[in-house]
Formats: C-alpha cells, structure tokens, sequence
C-alpha cells in the first residue's frame, strides 16, 4: 500500500460526496433539507418579514380605542429624512426619531422592541400594502421601504428572539422550522424589497454577503482558511483532513453547541465569557434527518474506544486509520478495509457506509455489548386510590388513559405490563391469563415491611394478558368508587415503591407512579415543611432541596438504578406534596415528573390524559449508558438533566426517551493545536424491538486561534440553555438572590468582553446597539438577544423574587433541567399571538378567508403590556400552559362566536379547551390554539385570563416580561442599567 | 506546658497515639478509595457506601480524644484538635458528612484536598504524641 501523497482538490471532493450521497440517500428525506447556512444571507429579507405587523390585530370592534387610534392618527415614519420630521407622539416613553441618513443604517440601531418603533414599522408597511394613501408620494415610500430594509436586521419586533438563530442553524430542522411559525402570510412586501433589493446597503458584512453554500458554511464554522491560497496550499500538503460539512456533522436537533468552533486555549475562552457546552438529544424526532442503522461491524479506535466516524484521517491508502478523538494511528481490520478514490480522496465505499460519511449514525451491537438479553419494553403502574384520587377524578382519568394506551404498547410484542394500586395497604394483581379472565387480587397491609407473594404473574406480557388487564382496570375502578365513603387518606408511598421495586428489580422497566398526597406510612413519611417563614429569604433553598426525610426517595432512587429501573411521577395533591424531595426519584432515574397542583378531572383531566398517553408511548430507549468522548484539550466539567453518573464520564440513564435533553458543560484545559478538535457522544440502549443499538453523534469543529472571532460563531439558544442551568446550580447551592445576580453579570461579563475585543479589532466586528438610547451598549450580532433572555430569566418563576409556591419552583426548576433547547428559551420568552381574525388593512372588516389556515401560525407580538387590547383577545404560549386573555370589552358577539357564551360565564376552573363552534372565528382561534400545540411534545392547557381576575392576571402579566412587573425592571431599563455596568467595568 | 511533666510511662498518650494511627489509616483508606474511582475501578454507589461507613467513626475518635485531652487537663493539645473538631461538627451539621453518590465527581478534587490536608494535619499529631510520649519517659 502506497502513502498517497497529491494533493486533492477539497472543494472537488465534497461535490463528489454530495453526489454519491445523493445516490445512496435518494429516497430518504433530508435530501428535502436546505443547503447548509442556506437562510443566512436571506437572513435581511427573513426578518423583514418578520417585521410586517400582525395587521390590525385588534381592531375587529370599532368601539375599541387602541389600534385603529394608532392607524389613524400616527404618525408617519420619523426615520425618513426627506420627509418632514412628524411631531413626537406623546406617548411614546422615549424618542424614536434617531438622525439616521440612508447610509448609515448599519450604524444606528433601534432597540428591538421599541415601542414607538413598531408603530413605524407597521405604518410603513400599512402604507405599503394600501397602494399609496393619498398625501404620501410614492418616492417616500421606497425611501421608507430601502430605511426600514436596512433596520430591518436589528428591530424584529414581531419575531421570536430566537428564530435568527434557527434560521443560522438550519439543520436543526424540526417540522416547524422548515415553515417557520412566525413567517407571515402575504408575499407582497417582499417582492418589492427585492425590487429595491439592488440599491440596499448590506447592513451586516458578512451575513449579508451573497455566498455559495459551501463559503456560508465555513463562514459559520470559522474556516474562512479556504479562501486564502497559501492557507489553501498548505492544506493540500498537510494530511488530508476530512472538512466538517454539513452532511457529516451531526445535525444540531440532535447535538448542537454554544459555540461553533472551538477556542484554542482556555485563556481564550475565558476572555469570552462565553460558557462553553452542548445540548445533547439522543432520541430527537427528527423526521429530517432519520438515523441511519448500520449493521455491519463496529470499527472503534483501539486506544480511545470511540467509534469510526467521517473525521478520521485514512492514511497508507487505506490501510490504516488515525483517530480524530485521541490521535492514536489503528490499522484497517481486512474486512473493513476499502481503498482511497483518489480523485476524491475519499475511501471507495463510502456510499455504502453511512457511519463514515454521516455524523449521527446507530449501530446494531454485538453479543459483546449485552451483558444480559435486552429488556423487554416494561411498565408497571403504582397508583394512589385514597380518597383524594376518587373525588378529584384522578383515577378515572388514570384508567382510561391506560387503557387508550395499551392498544399502541401492545404493538411491541415483548411489552410487560403490571399494576398495583395502594392506600394504606398495597393491593397486587395477578395478572396471569386464565379462562375466566378474572385477575386474583392480594392485599398486603403489612406496611413497615413488605413483603410480596413470590409469584412472577404481577408483570406479565401484555399482549397475552390484554382481557385480563382490562378487566383488571374496570375492578380498580369499580372497588374504589364502592370505597368512596371510606374516607383513606393515609397514602403509603414508601412501602408501595418497596413492593413494586421486589416485583419489577430483576427486569427493569418503568415505574409510573400516580400520587395524590404528602406520602405518609411508616416508610418513606414526609413532613409538612414549613414554608412561610422562609419564602423569600435565603433559606428559601432549603424548601427547594430534598429534605432530611427525602433521603429515602434518593435511596430508593439509587437502587432502582443499579436495576434499571425508572421512575416516572404524576403528583395531584391540593397541598404542600415537597415535589422537592420526591423529584429526586425522577431526576437519578432519568424519569420525568409531572405536577398538578389541585388536580380536578374537569380542569386538568385531559392535560394529565395527554401527558401520560405521550410518557407511554413515545420513543423510549431502556437500559442505556451514555458516554461523551472529545478530542484533546477539552474536558467535559459538567452534566444536567435527569441522569446518574455511574463512572466519572458514563452517564447511566435506565430509560431515556424522546423529550429528554441532556446539556455538557467543557472546559479547556490544554492549548489546542491541531485544525479540529472533535466530540463524539455514544449512547449504548436496548432498542424496543430487542435489538441492542449504539447511537453515535459525532461533531467536528475549527479551532481558531483569536477569541475575538468567537463572538461571531456563539449560538445564542445553547449560551441560554447553559446559563439558565449554571443558574439553577446557583440557586440551589447559594440562594435564588444570587442565582439572578449571577445571570445578570453573565450577561455583563460577555458584553465586557466582547467590547474590549473591539477596541482591538474594530473592521471585522459588526457590532450592534439594542437602542438609540444606549449608544454605548455593543452587541455581537450572534447575542443581541442575550439582554433579552436574561431579563426573561431573572423574572422567570424559576428565579424571580415573586414569592412562588416551593413546590411549583422546584417542579419548574426541575423540569427545566432536562427540557430541550426550543422548550427551554420558550418557556423564558414565550409566544404572544392574537386570537382574533386580523382585519385587512384597507377595509374594516375581517380577512377571509382567515390568512393562517395554511399551518404556519401568525407573527408573535412583543412581550408587553403595549400590544394587549381591552377589546382583544389574546394567548400567550409559554411551552407549558397556554394563557388565554379575553379583554374585558372584548365584543360579545365575537365571545359567543369562540367560547359559545358570555364573557362572565366562562368559568377558569373549569374551562379545559375551546369549544368546536362552526364559525370562522371559532375556527381561527382553534387553529392558533393547535398549532401552537403541535409544536411541543408535552401537551398544554389553557388557562383563562380575565381582565379583573385578581389571581390569573397578575401571573398573566408577570409573562410580558419587557414590561416593568413586580419581578424585575423592563427590558429598556435592563438594558440602561447594562450600558451603565458595562461603562463602569 | 505543666501538662507534659506528667512523669513516667504515660498510658493516655499511648492511646492517643495508636488513635491517631488509627485516623491515618482511615484517611490512606479513603484515599485510596478515591483513587479507585478516579480510575473507575469502582463506580459512584459503591465508594459513596464504603466511605460513609468509614467518616463516622473517624468523626468519632478524632472528638473523643479531644475531649479526653480536655478532661485530662491537657490544654494545649485539646486546642489542636479544637479545629478539626470544629470543621467536623459543622460538616455533620450541614449534613456533608455523608457522601452522596450523585455528587461524587463534582466532589471529587475537594474531598481530596480535604484528605490531604487532615492526613498531614494527623500526622503533626502523631509526631507530637510521640514527642510528649517519649518526653515523659526520660524527663524523670
């Protein structure tokens, strides 16, 4: 074997990759997925779109004084320099009218949310779409078009903070994100920006450049090397080293990082500030990028143990392979071995071998990685059946969420099924087939230790057993409405997980616990902690840590892990339940935890129904370890998310399934001197099918050398996501006073740095200002929503200073631990959309037919108060609930048409959905309403706002989080205060 | 030191220093433990289960001796042990005597250097046993 030694053109070899990758990939669907970085130049045009306003979103009465006032009487856009400057609108909290000449948009940028700002932007295009009112000439109007084209990338008033970073990311592709929710409806602005498109000065140099997908994306990846021909040369006589492109990166639904590239040094990444990690989603529902399963032998470095991946570097035509993880050089087993194409300097048969040309691939294990038969799919049910759970509804509910379940767990043949119920005894079902199809029922009342008949009948396989199972679930619910006026309320938990960890510890599985009180018993009690007198001071992390007594349940907790065994909780108690100390159940086990607080059936029934269907049915993977390796230099320091480390770097998940994330902090802790440094993560699981599979993502990344550059390639939803979770460490090991003290010097800590980067090199930098009233603020472009987020943040219930029930700040805080990235930045800066139909600009009359029956949902309004109306009605979707805001002149037509009744008759403890009305109004708000839900895994309920309500309104408000709330300062007095830090560091 | 004019073979210092010998193989025992599982030869359950079984009784005999030095009038060795007494009490109170398994490895480095500076801290001791030990024996 000869070393192959002439260079080869690299830009030839990815065209060629591509075809073949075309051949081999012609029926699977990512081939449907944009080019690389594709949206980036577009990334202007996108946000204008963005920047149309909702139109009249409120204007559907006529006796409502707020949006057709503004349409009226506003003023024309002060930003035109030809035009006479219009009077100052008084209301407007400051001046908008900034001197900002054609040219120079680049320079002066208007704070995002700029309240007078918006009405600009809406007037113009009003005055766009309404073919020229009359006063108004037309030459006016381009110069508008051409001012509002060039701000149009730094005001996006009407967009989700985050969405420029979806359309940077862009194999991140969810369903959502290839049409994205915010993209308005009507094309017509657009085809006159492209008119102008030609005299536009290109506000943000290098985004804005026309690019070839391939310069975009080294662009992105910082390997701006290639356009340099020495660089080029010398690339040519190094070793060929696979380029990171986009078909063999990982896709970032699946793993995506903060930074696109890596510093060299940990001096470096310290000048940053910028907390350096990944988000890792091993089972993402990503039907763009499928997985693909390869079941030929698995090729591992000898000395590393990471698997092949398309990053290592072949050497001796072949015959031998370097690790791109630990460097070390392995040969090419014979029946792996496969020579070079020299023409492309890539090995013959990648076609035929997704793991050396994809960077998320699965492989079938072999014998060698099982160490027992894989499990079979197992759930076993622990339900509460005191008094608590039959009046609330809980266990009707439970039942027949059970029992629509069992169908879809039925089509895994393997699938083991098991129940018990328990108050103050634990009641077993023999679930055995017999003719009768009767189950046999034994009471254990022996609480302070349990004991349970050696029988293997409690968990049997489901399908065999599916009439006795059903008839086992119409007796439990017939025996506990019978015991109705027997008042149990002595809820043995601790003794029931006993008995159910004898039944299930040699299988493993998934126990779903179902509880609706404080657990009392001999074991496993827990007292009423005493809240009050902690609640905003800083004890009030001791409420939000397991207590003394809690140390049971991470007992437990820990020997269900050794047997694989997960924890899945639904608590329904109307009094203090300590989610704290019971959430460590879920939290080692990779469970998730679920929480009602004052569960009733009419209110909560299908929220908790649609929850516990999902936690059922969807992808599960059983019995996995995870492990992430990274090339050297880098080291991962921390993991969140529900998950056990079993050795310093083996992550041990009994279960994990498609909504868990799990989030790596790195750290550097050498000087990286090679091109690429890697990271591969590898999840070894049971497959449902019983096969034993191996996922590996693998990632490679530029290092580069000045950490000025690492501003440009941050990625602004991973840089949330981890400094929310330093956050939550803080708050629990500090104090939740400190946990936000520590948000906001994150967030002056970058902005520091990243100011003192641009007295060194001002021409690269494109740095922008949130508002003309911070001049002094500069912001990178990849973080100008970082104030933003850090505002939602610190009034987010998880940290604010609001006095918050513990129990509900611990859920959240929990199930923000293992929330993913969308969910995540959701949940701090949710969606606000219009449920009313908006009227045509020129008319006063609703659009028809209404504009979003086409699935993508409307522009979302700013967060504030500014954009509510009395007449509106309106939803705000924060990934968990749904707030519904019916304003209190909303006209009672239009609330007959959507709720069916009266304003005053809508009743918020009960209401659960909308009711299907067959009008167009009703048809709207419902489809807005879906749409939004469809985006989330987990399922939302709706919870009504009214105008005076005096305990939902307040919470409403709380979630306009660019207003000045109780919790915190509004977002331009955040964002005067940074200035003012920034100035003084 | 009117302490150390205790003359002749002193019975209490012998204790104390086969105690303190005690107390260093306690601590090498924990360390080698932690060495075990940074090379992963154990994993996080097992450690967290071997060293809490080893803490209590360390905390133990390392009061039991102080306070015996204080019954015993012996002043200036009582207020050396004070400190580690001290730091001991207040781990126990703060329920951080008792390692928890999902913690071990964001631990790990400190509960170290904690090891090391009581190893060298009862390793003074003996050698300050031993001292007044011997002493004793030839003052007569």
């Amino acid at each position: 074997m000869q070393k192959r030694q002439y260079p080869v053109d690299s830009s030839n070899s990815l065209h060629q990759e591509q075809q073949q990758q075309q051949q081999q990939y012609n029926n699977q669907q990512y081939q449907q997925q944009p080019p690389f970085n594709n949206n980036v130049p577009n990334d202007g045009y996108y946000q204008q779109q963005q920047q149309q306003p909702p139109i009249v979103n409120n204007g559907m009465v006529n006796n409502n004084n707020y949006a057709p006032q503004q349409y009226n009487t506003s003023p024309p856009p002060p930003i035109t320099t030809t035009a006479t400057p219009p009077p100052p609108t008084p209301a407007a909290p400051f001046d908008p009218s900034q001197s900002t000449s054609p040219n120079s948009g680049a320079q002066k940028r208007v704070y995002p949310v700029d309240p007078m700002n918006q009405t600009t932007a809406s007037f113009n295009t009003m005055n766009i779409n309404n073919n020229t009112p009359a006063g108004y000439p037309q030459q006016q109007q381009q110069q508008q078009q051409q001012q509002q084209q060039q701000q149009s990338p730094m005001m996006p008033n009407y967009q989700q903070p985050y969405t420029p970073s979806q359309s940077q990311q862009n194999t991140y592709s969810t369903p959502q994100s290839q049409q994205p929710p915010m993209m308005p409806n009507y094309q017509q602005p657009q085809q006159q920006q492209q008119t102008y498109g030609q005299q536009q000065q290109q506000p943000l140099g290098v985004n804005y450049q026309p690019q070839q997908p391939q310069q975009q994306y080294n662009q992105q990846y910082g390997m701006s090397h290639n356009s340099n021909p020495q660089s080029q040369q010398q690339q040519q006589q190094q070793q060929l080293y696979p380029e990171p492109t986009e078909e063999n990166m990982c896709p970032k639904s699946f793993l995506r990082l903060s930074m696109n590239a890596i510093p060299n040094s940990s001096s470096s990444l310290n000048k940053t500030h910028i907390p350096l990690g990944c988000t890792i989603k091993p089972l993402a529902e990503d039907p763009l990028n499928p997985v693909p399963v390869v079941s030929s032998t698995i090729v591992r470095c000898k000395r590393c143990r990471s698997y092949i991946n398309p990053f290592v570097v072949w050497m001796n035509g072949g015959g031998r392979w370097k690790c791109n993880i630990c460097e070390n050089v392995n040969d090419t087993a014979n029946d792996y071995f496969s020579p070079i194409d020299f023409t492309t300097g890539k090995r013959v048969d990648i076609s035929q071998r997704p793991e050396l040309s994809r960077g998320c691939v699965e492989f079938v294990a072999t014998k060698e990685y099982t160490i027992r038969a894989p499990q079979p799919p197992t759930y076993f049910f622990v339900i509460d059946v005191c008094y608590e759970s039959l009046i609330s509804g809980m266990l009707q509910c439970a039942v027949n969420a059970i029992r629509e379940s069992l169908d879809s767990l039925q089509q895994e043949s393997r699938t083991k099924f098991g129940i018990m119920t328990f108050d103050e005894s634990i009641h077993l079902y023999n679930l055995k087939n017999t003719p009768s199809g009767k189950p046999q029922m034994f009471v254990v009342t022996e609480m302070d230790n349990v004991y349970v008949p050696p029988f293997s009948d409690f968990l049997v396989n489901l399908k065999e057993s599916r009439q006795v199972i059903e008839n086992t679930l119409d007796i439990i619910l017939s025996l506990a409405t019978n015991q109705k006026n027997v008042q149990k309320v002595e809820s043995c938990l601790g003794s029931a997980l006993k008995a159910a960890y004898q039944i299930t510890e040699r299988i493993g599985g998934k126990i779903v616990v179902l509880q609706s009180y404080l657990p009392r018993g001999p074991i496993g009690l827990l007292p009423i902690r005493d809240v009050g007198a902690v609640l905003g001071t800083k004890k009030e992390t001791a409420l939000l840590q397991p207590s003394t007594e809690g140390e049971f349940y991470k007992e437990f907790a820990l020997s269900c892990i050794s047997n694989q065994l997960c924890i899945d909780l639904f608590l329904f108690s109307n009094r203090y339940t300590d989610t704290a100390s019971l959430g460590s159940l879920c939290q080692i086990t990779g469970g998730q935890m679920y929480y009602y607080p004052s569960f009733t059936a009419q209110k909560d029934g299908q929220v908790f129904a649609a929850n516990l269907i999902r936690s059922l049915t969807r992808e599960t993977a059983w019995e996995a370890v995870m492990r992430v390796r990274t090339s050297r230099g880098l080291n991962i320091t921390s993991y969140h998310g529900n998950y056990f480390l079993k050795q310093s770097d083996l992550l041990g998940l009994p279960t994990i399934d498609s909504d868990k994330t799990l989030t790596l902090q790195i750290s550097i802790t050498d000087n990286i001197n090679s091109k690429y440094s890697s990271l591969q993560s590898a999840l070894l699981y049971s497959h449902s099918c019983g096969e034993r599979r191996v996922r590996v993502f693998t990632v490679c990344l530029p290092v580069i050398n000045n950490y000025a550059d690492l501003f440009k390639f941050a990625d602004i939803a991973v840089v949330t996501n981890l400094i929310s979770k330093m956050a939550i460490d803080k708050a629990l090991s500090s104090s939740l006073s400190d946990a936000r003290e520590a948000l906001a010097n994150k967030c002056v800590e970058i902005l520091t740095a990243y100011k003192t980067t641009l007295v060194q090199n001002k021409q690269n930098a494109n740095p922008i200002t949130l508002s003309t009233q911070a001049p002094n603020l500069i912001l990178p472009e990849s973080l100008k929503y970082l104030p933003l987020y850090v505002v939602a943040m610190v009034k987010n219930i998880v940290f604010s200073n609001h006095l918050t029930n513990p129990d509900i700040r611990s859920f959240h805080m929990q199930r923000l631990k293992s929330l993913d990235l969308d969910s995540c930045l959701n949940f701090f800066y949710p969606y606000f959309y219009s449920l009313l139909i908006p009227y045509n600009n020129n008319q006063q009359q609703p659009q028809s037919p209404p504009p979003q029956l086409d699935n993508t949902l409307p522009a979302s309004h700013k967060l504030s108060s500014d954009a509510l109306s009395r007449a509106g009605l309106f939803v705000v979707v924060n990934g968990y609930c749904l707030y519904v805001f019916v304003g209190e002149e909303l006209h009672p037509k239009l609330c007959m048409d959507i709720f069916g009744c009266d304003q005053n008759m809508i009743d918020p403890t009960k209401f659960q959905e909308l009711p299907v009305l067959d009008n167009e109004h009703s048809r709207y708000a419902r489809k807005i309403i879906e749409l939004s839900r469809a985006k989330y895994s987990e399922y939302m309920k709706i919870t009504i706002v009214r105008a005076r309500d005096k305990i939902r309104r307040p919470e409403f408000q709380s979630l306009l989080i660019e207003d000045k709330t109780p919790e915190g300062c509004s977002y331009f007095d955040f964002i005067m205060q940074l200035q003012q830090r920034i100035q003084k560091s | 030191m009117w302490e150390l004019s205790t003359g002749g073979f002193d019975v209490t210092m012998t204790l104390s220093l086969i105690g303190v010998g005690g107390l260093i193989a306690l601590i090498v025992i924990q360390l080698l433990l932690l060495t075990d599982l940074e090379t992963n030869d154990i994993n996080s359950i097992e450690f967290s289960r071997r060293i809490n079984k080893i803490i209590l009784p360390e905390y133990i005999i390392q009061a039991a001796f102080t306070v015996w030095f204080l019954l015993s009038f012996r002043w200036v060795l009582c207020v050396l042990n004070l400190p580690v007494l001290v730091y001991h009490y207040m781990r126990y109170q703060s329920r951080l005597h008792k390692i928890d398994p999902t913690k071990v490895y964001q631990i790990t480095s400190k509960f170290g250097n904690h090891l090391m500076i009581k190893l060298v801290f009862y390793m003074i001791m003996f050698f300050i046993y031993l001292f007044v030990l011997l002493f004793n024996l030839f003052s007569e």
